[in-house]
């Protein structure tokens, strides 16, 4: 056992990193070349290569000579024989099919390799995709179905090189500010300045279409605001809701030299279309009924993009993937936190929104300062002798919503609210009934969905301001509201079963600060929230927060 | 002194790898669990292992091609093996002499062949650390041979090349021959192989014939007899063609007698108890094979790993143990670590089993270790494998875990007895006093009627499963009562509170009569056997409550005697 070194390869190519090794920096950024992060906990983390890593690692042309020399030169052991001989079949396969331009709409699919190119040409399901170019010999594609193709090849486990190069949209000159409207001085971070010209690639064919993957509260935007400047075309953005939708509105206006009227809005609200259009996922899947088509995803096509950003790409719903299918010639960015999809389908986002093009660890941004050191902490707070009754007495439902509405939640939040006096506090609930009454008994303004748009906003901006110090907010503020300051949050009830949501909270508290975030959880102890909240404790603990339980 | 041998490295690229990627150790081990908690008996004539058994011990070995070779041959080479391991180790015992049953064939017979695990043998193996393990097996694999079961004559199980023919197998110089001694001896040879590099096999057979021709064979062998003596010491070895049975004798005096020999034993040699130990990878020619059989110049390759160099300079470490703030436990060990596993899977579920096995602690096994040893401390027994603190959350959640087996004692077939008052002629039914006013009681439905009896009213509560039931509304109780709304209120806000109402439903069923006569006679039936009924003898119909079927049903039984009854249901 040579402990020196840092890395365990088992033969299932899954890699385990130990945290505590001298070599673990090194080794960290070299698997992130090809290897995907699955969970970080304290000691050993644990990555995971898949065809899919492999794939994105030779889309960014990374030598597998180099993957092998380094896993020898990081394994504490010798690496199983399989492992090398699947990375190299796997690695291998990307690129030998190259999907090029012919003419204005017509693709050719070129196949490297005789072996994979007799299984395509014998796959019934393919069939149909194939056309006749004047009877020369090889595989010719309609441009309209460029991105059907890449989808179908790939669920059967080829990846395509896609050489065909992108449409220009219209033109829209935009230039990031270097002070910006608050005054304060502006300039891109290293990191993401490296991901928007890793994307772009200088405008080549190899680059223009990809997911960058960094850390919530790393300014992911920033990096779509960058891109934007870099391609200055028209440019659609898909944001997860209304908030979201503001949030890029208004970092559009401070950070780049755009006009309030270039800026569009297509969501329930405003329907219009501007050089920068800003809509929602919702907005493009919305319908009045089942039967009717999904007539907002025409916005796709019926106007020149040069860039289409999908923010947090993870959450892409079905039909936004399949209309994407359309849009191949269409530079598109992903940006998200991580790259697992609660349904799987990682593999949509390689073959239709492109691959991995950035990343970069957590742990990395927290030790530069980018974002703030976090702490979790659950509390589990005693049920009252009545409430233990009700408990016992209640059905499976009821059980939850007595444990969430624990009487006794209310005293260690002033206790908390007293410990981080002075600092940005987020108290953030899932029952309206119960944060309604802790707003109103602890006297703290609140918002929620139904709080009206200008009051809303009015309080985030008293937030942000520091005119308010404590906001309780309902699960509205799970995504992107933009709360700079806050550096403590209080959850007194949620789903806690939902990764996403978890991740979504936490990431209102990681924007850099001098001190350290917060995160506490109130769950009623013995109940079934405790039992929800392993899920909660385990899903932290794997993205390597450090996790601590106490009770009250 | 060994000069050093000077191996000559060989490129692969066209040649047929083959690595082991069975772990011997750990299917040791899942067999003898497996073993550990199934009666099994072995068949009556073949002494083999019963073929249900075969299959499920197939699914817990360590590469899926066992499973695969079952359900195609209805047995697996690697299994029999392994059973034969176990039986060598003695971790089992059963009988593998037979007796002769009297058939007519001369083959023996196993009557009642039962395996029997043995816990001692066993226990003492894994109490042993890994590395002790390694060189008991390896040890106890070096001695293994008798008779015709060694490298020249047997296929490995894991091998491709075939055997000498057996005739005479038991004769010449075979009883002589010391297998152990010269397994030992390639053993250390191989010991001056870098790990990953791949040797020609030829080059090794070289290096043994110019340096320890003898390694083997003794220049001058033991023999039994005179005859043995004038077959010499190549006797035992006959090559034959594909068609041609008998073969050709090799003469010792022949340029490349030791090539088609000591050359073949070494082929045969790697391809067996390294192989099967894991501790090296083969090469084989992909060219047909046109020479004499058995074949020869076939394993052309070889490679050592780090695994074999480390257990050979006692470089393996115990396995160690890291508990991860997730719950998950790693063990890190070159070689199966069978004891942490064993200790582990007592609290834990396993979730890989590799260089690095991973386990995660559930919640109930940790509850159930506590409910059945006091003595148990999981934190500390977790420390000590660990040899550092764990986690600060998952040392709260096993302390929470033990407080939970604590706080609870488990009584069954009793009930809790709440009364408003002080009872005391209840005492014979007391099991536990909690307060003046409630005990756990036993004999629930003696203790109603004796409550009865008194005129005291009791009620008697069943709970749900899935939660208490509320107490009716005049009940003297500390328990929640029913007071409708209350808790739904609480519940969801939005249910509105809903008066409850109960709708009885009974179900009538009508026989329509053709005949008055018919209908008379069995109405009379209906009344002697007590059972209410309206009638209508305009429409000549009977009506009765569905419950009250089986009486109906008795009386047309009756009936049957005189007439042939039909029922015919209406649309």
């Amino acid at each position: 056992m040579n402990s020196q070194k840092p890395l365990i390869i088992q033969s299932d190519r899954t890699l385990m990193l130990e945290v505590g090794h001298p070599g673990y920096v090194e080794c960290r950024d070299f698997l992130a070349l090809f290897a995907e992060l699955v969970k970080s906990p304290e000691f050993i983390h644990t990555y995971r290569v898949t065809p899919l890593s492999l794939w994105n690692a030779a889309a960014l042309d990374v030598e597998f000579k180099k993957i092998v020399e380094g896993l020898e030169t990081f394994s504490r052991y010798g690496i199983p024989s399989n492992v090398i001989v699947d990375m190299r079949e796997w690695f291998e396969t990307y690129g030998k099919l190259v999907l090029q331009k012919v003419s204005q709409d017509l693709l050719e699919l070129e196949v490297k390799d005789s072996r994979i190119l007799e299984r395509i040409i014998n796959n019934k399901s393919l069939e149909h995709f194939w056309v006749d170019n004047d009877g020369l010999p090889g595989l010719f594609i309609p441009q309209v179905k460029r991105g059907d193709l890449k989808h179908a090849l790939i669920k059967t486990g080829y990846p395509v090189k896609d050489l065909c190069g992108y449409l220009d949209g219209e033109r829209f000159d935009l230039t990031l500010r270097s002070i910006d409207l608050e005054g304060n001085s502006f300039a891109m971070r290293d990191y993401q300045k490296e991901a928007v010209d890793l994307f772009y690639c200088a405008g080549q064919k190899t680059g223009g279409s990809g997911v960058i993957v960094l850390p919530c509260g790393s300014g992911k935007t920033i990096i779509g605001l960058g891109t934007v400047a870099a391609i200055s075309n028209h440019t659609l953005i898909i944001a997860t809701n209304n908030v979201s939708v503001g949030q890029w509105r208004n970092e559009l206006l401070s950070k780049t030299n755009i006009k309030d009227s270039d800026i569009g809005e297509f969501t329930g609200r405003v329907k219009e279309i501007k050089p920068i259009t800003i809509t929602t996922y919702q907005m493009l899947t919305y319908r009045r009924s089942k039967d009717e088509p999904l007539h907002n995803l025409e916005i796709f096509t019926e106007h020149n993009w040069g860039l289409i950003i999908y923010d947090e790409v993870h959450m892409l719903p079905a039909p936004v993937f399949r209309a994407t299918t359309a849009i191949q010639a269409r530079r598109r960015l992903g940006l998200t936190a991580t790259l697992v999809r609660e349904d799987g389908k990682e593999d949509d986002v390689f073959a239709l929104i492109g691959p991995k093009r950035y990343d970069v660890p957590w742990k990395t941004l927290e030790s530069r300062g980018f974002i703030a050191q976090a702490i979790c902490t659950e509390f589990r707070v005693s049920l009252s002798p009545v409430e233990e009754l009700n408990y016992a007495h209640a059905d499976k439902r009821a059980k939850f919503r007595i444990a969430a509405e624990n009487e006794r939640k209310k005293e260690l939040v002033c206790e908390l609210m007293e410990n981080h006096k002075g600092e940005n506090i987020l108290i953030i609930g899932q029952y309206i009934s119960q944060i309604e009454k802790l707003a109103k008994e602890l006297k703290l303004p609140i918002i929620m969905g139904k709080t009206r748009e200008d009051e809303r906003e009015k309080l985030y901006e008293d937030f942000r301001q520091e005119r308010i110090k404590i906001l309780v907010v309902s699960k509205v503020a799970n995504f992107a509201v933009d709360l700079p300051d806050a550096s403590v949050m209080i959850q007194v009830s949620g789903a806690f079963g939902s990764r996403q949501e978890e991740a979504q909270r936490l990431g209102r508290i990681l924007r850099p600060k001098e001190r350290t975030s917060h995160f506490y959880t109130l769950v009623s102890k013995g109940t079934v929230e405790q039992s929800f909240g392993s899920n909660r404790q385990l899903f932290l603990v794997e993205q390597g927060y450090r996790y601590q339980i106490r009770y009250f | 002194m060994k000069p050093e041998p000077n191996l000559t490295p060989i490129n692969i690229d066209k040649l047929s790898v083959f690595s082991n990627k069975y772990d011997l150790r750990q299917d040791l081990h899942a067999f003898v669990e497996y073993v550990k908690e199934h009666e099994i008996k072995r068949s009556h004539r073949s002494n083999a292992l019963p073929g249900a058994d075969t299959k499920r011990l197939a699914k817990l070995m360590s590469d899926p091609f066992a499973i695969k070779e079952v359900e195609t041959d209805g047995f697996s080479s690697w299994v029999n093996y392994v059973d034969e391991l176990a039986l060598l180790l003695r971790f089992v015992k059963y009988d593998n002499v037979g007796s002769y049953a009297g058939y007519s064939s001369h083959q023996s017979s196993f009557p009642d062949n039962y395996i029997e695990f043995n816990t001692k043998k066993y226990e003492e193996f894994i109490d042993l650390q890994v590395l002790e393990q390694e060189k008991n097996l390896l040890e106890i694999l070096l001695k293994n041979y008798f008779d015709g079961n060694n490298e020249f004559y047997m296929k490995s199980v894991l091998g491709r090349l075939s055997g000498f023919p057996t005739w005479g197998s038991r004769t010449g110089i075979m009883p002589g021959l010391d297998f152990a001694r010269g397994r030992r001896f390639l053993i250390e040879i191989l010991q001056y192989c870098k790990a990953g590099v791949w040797y020609s096999t030829s080059s090794l057979i070289q290096y043994l014939k110019k340096h320890h021709p003898f390694f083997l064979i003794p220049q001058m062998p033991k023999y039994e007899s005179k005859w043995d003596a004038e077959k010499g010491r190549y006797g035992n070895f006959h090559e034959r063609t594909e068609k041609s049975g008998n073969g050709t004798n090799i003469s010792e005096h022949d340029a490349d007698a030791f090539e088609r020999v000591e050359g073949r034993y070494v082929e045969r040699f790697l391809e067996g108890l390294p192989l099967n130990l894991g501790y090296i990878e083969v090469a084989y020619s992909t060219k047909e094979y046109k020479g004499f059989l058995p074949e020869m110049d076939r394993l052309l390759a070889f490679r050592v790993n780090d695994k074999f160099l480390h257990v050979m300079s006692g470089e393996i470490k115990e396995p160690r143990v890291i508990v991860q703030p997730n719950f998950e436990i790693h063990v890190e060990s070159e070689l199966y670590p069978a004891r942490t596993l064993s200790q582990l899977t007592k609290f834990a579920d396993v979730v890989t089993k590799d260089r690095t096995s991973i386990l995660k602690l559930q919640k109930k096994k940790v509850l159930t270790q506590l409910s059945q040893r006091d003595d148990l401390d999981v934190i500390k027994l977790l420390e000590n494998l660990s040899g550092k603190e764990l986690p600060q959350n998952v040392r709260i959640e096993l302390e929470e875990w033990a407080g939970v087996s604590e706080a609870f004692t488990l009584y069954e077939n009793v009930v809790l007895f709440e009364g408003d008052r002080e009872l005391p002629d209840i005492d014979q039914f007391t099991i536990e006093s909690i307060s003046p006013a409630m005990r756990i009681v036993h004999s629930p439905d003696r203790l109603f009627a004796h409550l009865e009896q008194k005129e005291l009213i009791p009620l008697h509560i069943k709970h749900q499963s899935s939660a208490l039931t509320l107490l009716p509304e005049g009940a003297h109780t500390v328990f929640p009562k029913q007071e409708p709304g209350v808790l739904k209120s609480k519940a969801g806000e939005k249910a509105k509170v809903k008066k409850p109402v109960t709708i009885k439903r009974e179900v009538q069923i009508t026989y329509r009569f053709l005949t008055k006569e018919f209908m008379e006679e069995f109405h009379k039936g209906l009344i002697a056997a007590r059972c209410p009924v309206a009638v209508d003898w305009s429409k000549l119909t009977l009506t009765f409550a569905s419950q009250y079927e089986p009486e109906v049903k008795k009386v047309s039984n009756t009936l049957k005697t005189d007439y042939a009854i039909k029922i015919e249901e209406i649309a």
